[in-house]
């Protein structure tokens, strides 16, 4: 339990060098952007809301630690400011429905990936040089080694565009209202099942390989030789004692990928004009947008620290050796 | 305790390499009485690991068994069933490994692995029949839900000997059970196995390359040299009436604990093993041996009976 709150401890440390490095960055630049914006916005904007817009840029003649404060004490009420490539929307809310949609995109495609890798290296490691394992894990890095972008373009246009299979973009059909029933439910699968898939075929090499790796070098360890020797059924041995161990290394892998994919999958969302963070993160560096950028690098970096963090609670769950050396 | 509980007959085995076959094992025959210690020595590659892996019947793919018989319990265990096999390891032959530090699974509780055993054989037992095991070689019961690394060497490799004990099999193999342990745990540890032994009464096959240990604790002391069964006799009849030049040159290479030699005195063989690719013709100790004479390399000695129980494979015995 201690060790759960040192990690947090950390992470909230790390979490504030984020900030304040968010925060200064912007002002160390030559030029000032939030002036550049503001008189951008000069005319359309009525003289009060002009007024809170440098404000919430911290554009106040105040010493800059009290703009700072200012700024943190905004952030941590959730007030990232006012987007202007969606204006007058605020950065929270824009930020908000586009998190839901890479949450569900690249949370989905991560878990598939993981889940459906993780598998395959098993059973790669245990029926070693097999055709399973002579012919998957190269076929599968192969196609993990084409850029990402021409791979999903190839299955837009073979798939959706050439057969009609799957919609061509957006997370689900424009005639539709969001709702929890099954016709939005299953339209929001049906557009989702490119981008998730083709996330899915480019990274499930790096799982395998990774697992199978580790597997195969742990299947030759002798704790799971004396299992074996035990007499414990192959399925026990392999799952139990190998795989259980195996899995560690790239549970890592999985919070940091889970992390980083949080950020936005930029390319996926461009492809498939996919409403999810990373689409929001192009349209705000189109329209220097520095209130949602900003808000968005914020959201990357908690994304990775809380993925790191739960990783950490699952690795106290995974490994007993952890549990200790903590406290 | 002249009652056989594992025969080895005519014992040949060999890897099938592309340069053609290569004999690890090479016409060996000995028994295991019932409630003996046996110990096995001999140098790295002369065939130790190779026996207790064609014991189990685990020999890995290129190695073959040529010729012979392996009886254990009255049973044929070259012809065993696989089903029959999967009940006899563990049931009747269990295994305590070579590295106590590394043969627990980590994210597994010691009592969880040995209920594991249980449960692979259908046998009674749970928590607290683990617990008491781990009682019996000297832990305390209590700490059945300790992980591996929360344990010192020297428990963890009493852990192995709980888990080799579990079923209470007939014969355990101990294959150099102590090489990761300070001199001083490992006297203990030896001394726990020699206690249940006499207790439980099973059988060991003590498999190391430290003979001045090896005559501490077995009974009868077989010495492989190249393959092949160099002498095997009692403990006291070979620490004291070797025959064959192989075991005299190991005995001096390891003075005997307490005998007051010091270690300066200790001689090592000169050269080293033969490579059993192009084994020596004749004798295959005889290019090392210091008593060698011109017929050692012409002709292969027979095996001789010096004694009850006392056998060499040597020309000057003949």
């Amino acid at each position: 339990m201690v060790y759960i709150f040192q990690r947090l401890a950390f992470y909230a440390l790390a979490a504030w060098v984020a900030l304040t490095l968010n925060f200064f960055l912007p002002r160390l630049m030559p030029g000032d952007p939030a002036t550049a914006l503001v008189a951008r916005l000069q005319g359309r904007l009525a003289p009060g809301a002009l007024e809170a817009l440098r404000e919430t840029f911290g554009l106040t003649d105040a010493p800059l630690i009290s703009q700072y404060f200012m700024y943190l004490s905004h952030v941590l009420r959730g007030d990232f400011g006012i987007s202007v490539a969606y204006f007058p929307a605020p950065v929270s809310e824009v930020i908000g429905t586009g998190l839901i949609w890479t949450i569900f995109l690249a949370g989905t495609a991560v878990l598939i990936s993981f889940a459906i890798g993780t598998l395959l290296g098993v059973m790669a490691a245990w029926w070693r040089g097999s055709w399973l394992d002579t012919i998957l894990p190269p076929s599968l890095v192969f196609l993990g080694a084409f850029p990402y972008f021409w791979l999903a373009m190839l299955a837009l246009y073979a798939l959706g565009f050439t057969l009609g299979w799957f919609p061509l973009g957006h997370a689900y059909g424009d005639d539709l209202t969001p709702g929890f029933n099954w016709l939005f439910l299953s339209d929001v699968v049906r557009h989702g099942a490119l981008p998730i898939g083709t996330v899915v075929l480019a990274t499930l090499g790096g799982w395998l390989l990774s697992m199978r790796n580790t597997m195969v070098s742990i299947l030759g360890s002798d704790y799971v030789n004396l299992a074996r020797a035990k007499g414990l059924p192959p399925s026990r041995v392999v799952l139990r004692y190998a795989a259980r161990n195996a899995l560690l290394p790239s549970v890592t892998g999985f919070g940091m990928a889970l992390g980083f994919v949080l950020g936005g999958s930029l390319l996926t969302e461009i492809v498939f004009s996919y409403p999810g963070q990373g689409y929001l993160l192009v349209q705000a560096v189109r329209n220097q947008d520095y209130p949602l950028m900003q808000g968005i690098f914020l959201v990357i970096t908690l994304a990775v620290l809380g993925a790191n963090w739960l990783v950490d609670i699952v690795y106290l769950w995974l490994d007993p050796r952890t549990r200790e050396s903590g406290g | 305790m002249t009652e056989s509980l594992l025969t080895i007959r005519d014992f040949c085995v060999d890897y099938v390499t592309d340069e053609g076959r290569v004999r690890a094992i090479d016409d060996v025959s000995l028994d295991v009485k019932r409630g003996e210690i046996l110990g096995i020595a001999g140098e790295s590659g002369s065939g130790k690991t190779t026996l207790v892996q064609a014991l189990l019947r685990i020999l890995p793919p290129p190695a073959v068994i040529s010729r012979g018989e392996i009886m254990f319990e009255g049973k044929d265990i070259l012809a065993l069933e696989e089903e029959e096999l999967r009940a006899m390891r563990w049931g009747r032959i269990s295994m305590v490994f070579q590295s106590a530090m590394d043969s627990l699974n980590p994210v597994v509780t010691i009592g969880e692995q040995i209920e594991d055993t249980f449960r692979a054989h259908n046998a009674k037992g749970g928590r607290d029949r683990a617990a008491e095991l781990l009682d019996m070689v000297g832990i305390p019961g209590d700490r059945v839900d300790s992980y591996a690394h929360q344990l010192s060497g020297g428990m963890r490799q009493r852990v192995g000997i709980a888990l080799a004990l579990a079923l209470e099999p007939s014969l355990v193999i101990l294959d150099e059970p102590t090489t990761a342990l300070d001199v001083i745990v490992e006297r203990e540890i030896l001394q726990e196995v020699r206690q249940l032994q006499r207790k439980l009464g099973f059988s060991v096959l003590f498999i190391t390359h430290d003979l001045a240990r090896m005559l501490q604790v077995s009974d009868r002391v077989a010495i492989f040299y190249a393959a092949r069964l160099a002498e095997i006799g009692p403990t006291n009849e070979l620490r004291s009436n070797a025959r064959h030049p192989y075991t005299r040159g190991l005995l001096k290479a390891f003075p005997p604990i307490g005998s007051g030699t010091e270690a300066r005195d200790a001689h090592s063989i000169p050269g080293s093993p033969p490579s059993l690719r192009n084994p020596p013709t004749g004798c295959r100790f005889h290019p090392r041996c210091d008593q060698a004479r011109p017929e050692c390399a012409a002709r292969e000695p027979h095996q001789t009976t010096l004694s009850e129980g006392h056998k060499a494979d040597c020309i000057l015995t003949d």
